[in-house]
């Protein structure tokens, strides 16, 4: 990229690299896709025991369900802070 | 016994199937764990984040549109949690042991006369790998071998777009140097590189 001087000069980092070198290197990488690090046995119990005590609180419900009650509870609350806003305001003298 | 496809079993674990959620945990955390101790270089602290990959999946199995694979979307949930026990970490930096990672091969062709010299140039990857700063690190394994875009790997790691590039740039060129590949044509010789991801030629 021809440029006119050096404040002219910033150069977006993946314009300079190397697209053949950054290919060979990806294949150099590549065993590292099809490799899986063993886990030592008691990981998989673990995770169970920890996902066992997240559903005593909390089971995945339907997404609209709980979004829905949320939208509700706002207007709710802000039905009410204007009602409260406007009757106080009615009753302050002047 | 018909085994049910990893569709099937997504649809029924967000349906409150708990089996079924099971199942999910069974099939992929062998390839979740493997993330985290790459990502994390320490198998107790992987140990640590997988748990947390899957309380965190469990909680928002109802978000999960499936517009990608399960897989992929809990390999960005292990970013996300790698990346958040990897701060915690360095708040409380204590001395890292190493430790040899028992490493299987995953490939149904794997041949264990053949497969010797193809061992060796692995463990020779993973300890270039290994041997990056944590940071440059999980920046590399996220593009280049798990094919995440600099998006997610900016929104995963809590860093912006720019400076994932530039990490990029940087674990690829240490990388390069590592494994004794070439590094000619340094497209950043003479120049200085930052975070902001740009280049400024002297």
């Amino acid at each position: 990229m021809p440029v006119d001087g050096p404040s002219a000069t910033v150069i977006d980092v993946t314009d300079l690299v190397g697209g053949g070198r950054d290919r060979e290197l990806r294949q150099v990488l590549a065993p590292l896709r099809t490799t899986v690090i063993e886990p030592p046995p008691m990981l998989l119990p673990a995770i169970l025991a920890r996902v066992d005590d997240a559903s005593r609180f909390s089971w995945p419900v339907p997404a609209r369900a709980p979004r829905w009650v949320a939208y509700a509870g706002g207007v709710a609350a802000g039905a009410a802070g204007a009602v409260m806003l406007a009757s106080r305001s009615r009753r302050l003298p002047g | 016994m018909s085994t049910p496809d990893m569709e099937g079993l997504v649809e029924a674990a967000r349906d409150g199937d708990r089996t079924a959620f099971d199942e999910i945990v069974r099939r992929t955390y062998r390839d979740v764990y493997t993330l985290a101790v790459r990502l994390m270089d320490d198998q107790e602290d992987a140990g640590d984040v997988v748990q947390d990959v899957y309380v965190r999946a469990f909680r928002g199995l109802r978000r999960f549109r499936g517009d990608s694979a399960i897989g992929t979307w809990l390999y960005r949930i292990t970013a996300n949690c790698a990346a958040t026990s990897m701060r915690r970490r360095a708040r409380h930096r204590h001395d890292r042991l190493d430790s040899e990672h028992a490493v299987v091969d995953g490939r149904p062709e794997s041949d264990p006369v053949l497969g010797a010299e193809a061992s060796m140039v692995r463990s020779d990857v993973d300890a270039a790998v290994r041997g990056l700063p944590a940071r440059l690190r999980a920046v590399v394994l996220l593009r280049d071998v798990h094919d995440f875009s600099h998006h997610e790997i900016a929104e995963q790691l809590g860093i912006t777009e720019s400076a994932a590039k530039v990490r990029l740039h940087r674990a690829r060129k240490r990388l390069r140097v590592a494994l004794g590949m070439s590094t000619d044509g340094g497209s950043d010789s003479g120049a200085a590189v930052d975070e902001e991801g740009s280049i400024r030629a002297g």
